[in-house]
């Protein structure tokens, strides 16, 4: 009967050996991938942090210029699509991300996300200095401010009210529970904001604000621009959205009123970045390319996405949106410190004592 | 070596004392013995392990390190005292439990009214009542929650345009809590319909016929015997509400207003603050409640019912006459299912109008949006949803089975950690699936090809040393093979046609090494795994020709569904190694047991190897980004269903039936196919239209692994319910819940047809 105790013991021994073999002896070199005999890639996957529509839209046109390449997309607001390329960082499933705030392309770059490309096209940005990478890791592809939705029909029905033209406007006592903006952890939009105000008035009196601010907010949604649509549709009286995205808004027949905080407005750069270690680089490099193409940029406002373009030869669809009192926006610093910003916000204000339980 | 030569120093274990490990070891052995249920339950026990307790053992892991350092770290757990963190890291769990409390309290009173009205107050069109009650079982998870921001929100039609409400400071609004409560009841509580009326439907009517005989009132009646005997039924609806209320995002993402709860903040931890840690912290805050209600459920109430199961409804049934009682119930009924109706007509309606609220105008723009660029994901959904149904409905016929049937230890912790991968929130195991498959798991890959492998030899050789060194030194070969493209400079694809020729050669030397009877079957299997290997190299040859002339065609949506064709017909021919390299183990188990025992070392030698080789290969079992790992998780959050539809349907086959056609002469293999089978198909196909249900309206999990190339429907919904686009959300909504009716459909027919028995509850899958 010594067999009974051998088959445990046999088992035991059979896995240690296996577990030596594979974990002390590194697994075989990796070969040649298969696409790699072809050449040319056929397959493009974007990570898209605009709207869909705007995406889509992208998508069928970079089709079009470039018709052996079939283009994938999900859309996934910018932390989403951080959180996507920290955890595939391995292995990677994007190619190329195209949209979104810089600050989080400055991040991602500091934890060797992105891959750098020295595009040719990078010569037609018109301020290198603010909308590109110094390194290439990243480049701008649209600018926009931020700006105050208000719905009309709200307006009409509370007379003596005025759309806010202010920061401090914002903590007025008609606006309470009227307020909708992103919440900052999940939304570029709102973190631009959200670091705006800080930078207006400096931290202390900044977070003071923000406190007062969040008592003022219906909810905090998770895309940035939600709140417009969610304002249009009478859910909420005043939305902080990029101006842009109002424009768009209103287009769609909305019943909103654009204004600006005079003090002064932040604004985001969007940037576009391609993967480290991206399964299909050339095809990202040809996107990339081609993102900066003057007559690609000229293309936004036939996919309702009326950004400011960042290259030269290419003229803006709504030039006002960026002829207002913008802030010296500090993409650095806000970068710097987002985690701490957020993290303070989650914790200290986004849940405080509000009008709603 | 040194524990080799202890061994015969050690005393003899006598006949008489026998270990339990050795009897665990006897229980498995004698299910070993039968090949198919051998294999069944290694492959049964490796999904459940790979997919559900490595998952989940991952997160629970993750929240105590850091992951840059790998330090342990309680920085989350400490907030829980930290006097900055404590309020609000209490207030979310104090939030989550009453919202939990107050969806199961509400859900399962709605339940019961629902179904005390339908199994005893005779309501008239009692079938129309049935089925439309289970219409939230099948809708995709924000359709209730868009609808009642479309009815009741601050602009909503009922609110503003027919109450004429206009929303002032402060007032109650379907925002916060309360909305969010009312929004997750009229979800889940069909649930605690259907377990509640199948104890009504089940209780003895002669109890109550006693008391009444007895001259007690009926309210007495009803309160000291009908209650009782419902009390497990009604315990275990609320404890399983209370589990999903937890467990569900879409809701409280929608409207939960500024009222946080543990899903949400898991969420935006992981996808808002990039922090991994903190979200597997609170998966475990998250996991202790559900734990706790989920065992309370399994080992209190689930042996408390006062009822015996016969399987059928017992005749005589009991009707309550005054008219007061009856109607008051039947009312309430008819008004809750007209607020049902009204919810989700208005989601049809709003997907059909031009801006909801604003223009109401009739418009199909957002239908031709969904088509448009949303036609991918419906398609992959739809694929993906399809494939995992019967991968979970064979899962959990066998576990079923194994269940029902077998003895072995090891059979209730096989049931319940396949409960467990339906019953914790898709979140934490969304995030146990990127923790775990983002790399290679190769531990968990190491064991689950030990146990196949180790399967193998034991039927190719006798002896235990004898197999133990077969097996390693097999392994060792196919460990080698991995290193020749290295060595000689083969691309992937040169490294397959190898083995395809390896398993070439195999066949044809099987042709010899067979017992006469399975020589064709051994043969054809073994050219079919060469032959799987080649197209797989030749695949692209023709795949990408197609998609290449897909988009020559006219139109957009043609181009669109030729090149979705073309990546559907990939995913069958370009399986991950590791799955296929399992697949041939498994295969070569039955393969080797035809083979002349002179020969099965040599046969079994060069399978194991050719496998192995296949395991190893890369990084085995990196699953994310792929296809299949969205299918294990439908797969998983569908079994616990698959796994009570199957233990139901056997419980209500009579073994003597079995043994009455064996006894005729029939033998075992025929019985299952001409006795079993068809006894417990329907309620298998049943299982499995839930099953399908269930895939395609998950979101928590799923929302964690989809990629640009499979785009999934409801995390499209997610998307354009938070950028606003209500409308198309709810066209989305509206073409999901028409593919799970059609689904349903072709079911009902098909089933009327081949068994003629149409009258099959989804009820089979909701309890």
């Amino acid at each position: 009967m010594k067999t009974a105790l051998r088959i445990p013991l046999l088992i035991g021994l059979a896995l240690i050996a296996l577990l030596a073999l594979s974990a002390c002896v590194a697994p075989p070199a990796p070969v040649a991938e298969d696409s790699g005999d072809t050449g040319a890639s056929t397959e493009l996957n974007v990570l898209c942090t605009p709207q869909p529509e705007w995406c889509e839209g992208m998508r069928i046109e970079f089709e079009k210029a470039n018709p052996d390449i079939t283009v994938n997309f999900v859309r996934m607001s910018s932390g989403e699509s951080l959180t996507r390329l920290r955890n595939e960082k391995e292995n990677p499933q994007f190619d190329i991300w195209w949209g979104g705030p810089v600050d989080s392309f400055i991040a991602a770059k500091q934890e060797g996300l992105l891959e750098a490309y020295d595009s040719p096209n990078l010569a037609n940005i018109k301020d290198p200095d603010l909308m590109k990478d110094p390194d290439n890791y990243w480049a701008g592809i649209y600018i926009g401010s931020l700006g105050f939705a208000t719905n009309q029909n709200w307006l009409d029905e509370n007379p003596g009210v005025e759309a806010p033209t202010s920061w401090e406007d914002l903590l007025k006592p008609e606006f309470k529970g009227q307020l909708m903006v992103a919440h900052p952890s999940s939304s570029g939009t709102s973190y631009t904001a959200l670091c705006t105000v800080l930078q207006l008035m400096g931290e202390d009196a900044g977070w003071d604000y923000l406190q007062n601010y969040a008592g003022q907010v219906l909810q905090f949604t998770k895309s940035g621009s939600a709140p417009g649509r969610f304002v249009g549709q009478g859910e909420a009286a005043v939305g902080i959205v990029f101006s842009h995205d109002i424009v768009a808004n209103i287009e769609d027949g909305m019943p909103l009123v654009l204004t600006f905080p005079q003090e002064g407005t932040g604004y985001e750069i969007g940037g576009m970045g391609i993967i480290k270690g991206a399964k299909h680089l050339d095809a990202a490099q040809k996107w990339f390319d081609w993102a900066l193409e003057p007559s690609t940029q000229e293309l936004g406002p036939q996919y309702k996405a009326y950004q400011a373009p960042t290259v030269e030869g290419a003229s803006a669809s709504m030039p006002e949106l960026l002829e207002v009192n913008l802030i010296d926006y500090d993409f650095e610093w806000c970068g710097a410190n987002k985690k701490d910003f957020v993290d303070r916000f989650t914790n200290d204000i986004a849940t405080a004592d509000n009008l709603k339980e | 070596m040194t524990v080799a030569k202890q061994l015969p120093a050690s005393p003899p274990p006598s006949n008489q004392k026998r270990s339990p490990l050795w009897q665990r070891w006897q229980e498995l052995r004698l299910i070993g013995q039968d090949p198919v249920l051998g294999v069944g339950l290694i492959l049964v026990g490796s999904f459940v392990f790979l997919f559900v307790a490595l998952p989940l053992i991952r997160v629970v892991w993750q929240g105590f390190f850091t992951p840059d350092t790998g330090a342990l770290s309680l920085e989350y757990f400490r907030h829980y005292v930290d006097p900055a963190y404590r309020t609000h890291s209490w207030r979310v769990v104090y939030n989550t439990l009453l919202m939990g409390i107050g969806t199961a309290t509400g859900g399962t009173i709605l339940g019961f009214i629902f179904a005390y009205a339908l199994v005893r107050c005779a309501v008239p069109f009692a079938r129309f009542f049935h089925i439309f009650t289970l219409l939230p079982t099948i809708s995709p998870p924000f359709a209730i929650a868009i609808a009642a921001i479309l009815l009741f929100g601050r602009n909503g039609l009922i609110t503003r345009q027919i109450l004429g409400i206009r929303p002032t400071l402060g007032a109650n609004d379907i925002y916060g809590l309360d909305g969010l409560i009312f929004v997750q009841v009229i979800t889940f509580f069909p649930v605690a319909y259907l377990i509640i009326r199948a104890m009504l439907e089940r209780i003895d009517a002669s109890m109550e016929e006693a008391a009444l005989s007895l001259g007690a009132s009926k309210f007495h009646i009803f309160r000291t015997v009908t209650l009782p005997l419902l009390a497990p039924g009604i315990a275990g609806s609320f404890l399983l509400l209370f589990v999903e209320s937890l467990a569900d995002l879409g809701n409280p993402l929608l409207l939960g207003g500024n009222v946080s709860v543990l899903s949400t903040e898991i969420y935006l931890a992981v996808n808002g603050q990039f922090d991994q840690q903190k979200g597997a912290a609170l998966s475990l805050v998250l996991l202790v409640p559900t734990l706790t209600v989920f065992l309370l459920q399994r080992y209190y109430v689930g042996r408390r019912s006062y009822v015996s199961v016969t399987g059928k409804p017992t005749t005589g049934r009991i009707f309550v006459k005054e008219p007061v009682i009856r109607w008051s119930f039947i009312t309430a009924t008819a008004l809750v299912l007209a607020l049902i109706l009204m919810l989700y007509l208005s989601i049809l309606f709003g997907s059909f109008t031009r801006l909801w609220g604003i223009d109401n105008s009739l418009d199909f723009s957002h239908y031709a949006i969904a088509f448009g660029r949303g036609l991918n994901a419906i398609l992959s959904t739809t694929f993906l949803s399809a494939v995992a149904t019967p991968i979970a409905g064979l899962v959990g016929m066998v576990i079923a089975y194994m269940v029902v049937r077998k003895t072995f230890s090891g059979k209730q912790t096989l049931d319940f950690v396949s409960n467990l991968g339906g019953a914790v929130p898709g979140t934490i195991l969304g995030i146990g699936y990127i923790i775990a498959f983002i790399g290679s798991p190769l531990i968990a890959v190491i064991i689950v090809y030990a146990a196949l492998g180790l399967y193998l030899v034991a039927g190719a050789i006798r002896g235990r040393w004898a197999q133990a060194m077969l097996f390693l030194v097999a392994t060792a070969a196919g460990y080698g093979i991995n290193w020749l493209p290295w060595l000689l400079g083969l691309t992937a694809g040169g490294w397959r046609y190898l083995l395809a020729g390896l398993l070439a050669a195999l066949a044809v030397g099987a042709y010899f090494m067979a017992e006469p009877s399975r020589r064709r079957l051994i043969t054809l299997g073994l050219a079919a795994m060469a032959a799987a290997l080649v197209i797989y190299n030749l695949s692209p040859l023709i795949l990408q020709p197609l998609a290449v002339w897909g988009r020559t065609l006219p139109g957009s949506t043609l181009p669109k569904i030729v090149a979705r064709l073309a990546v559907f017909i990939a995913f069958f021919l370009q399986p991950t190694m590791s799955i296929l390299g399992f697949t041939f183990l498994g295969a070569g188990i039955f393969m080797t047991l035809g083979i002349r025992s002179r020969y099965r070392p040599f046969f079994a030698f060069v399978l194991l190897a050719v496998s192995a080789s296949l395991t190893f290969f890369g990084t085995p079992l990196a699953l994310i980004g792929t296809p299949y790992i969205v299918v294990a998780a439908y797969a998983v959050r569908s079994l616990p269903a698959s796994v009570r539809a199957g233990v139901a349907s056997l419980q209500q086959i009579d073994p003597s039936i079995e043994e009455a056609s064996n006894s005729l002469g029939a033998d075992a293999q025929y019985t299952f196919r001409h006795v079993t089978l068809p006894l417990i198909i329907p309620a298998f196909i049943a299982g499995l239209i839930f099953a399908f249900a269930r895939h395609m309206t998950s979101l928590s999990a799923i929302i964690f692994l989809t990629t640009a190339e499979w785009p999934i429907l409801t995390v499209w919904i997610l998307s354009e319910v938070e950028q606003g686009g209500m409308s198309t959300a709810a066209a989305y909504s509206v073409i999901l819940i028409a593919i799970v009716l059609a689904a349903i459909g072709l079911m009902y027919a098909w089933l009327g047809r081949s068994y003629g028995s149409s009258d099959i509850d989804l009820s089979m899958g909701g309890g």
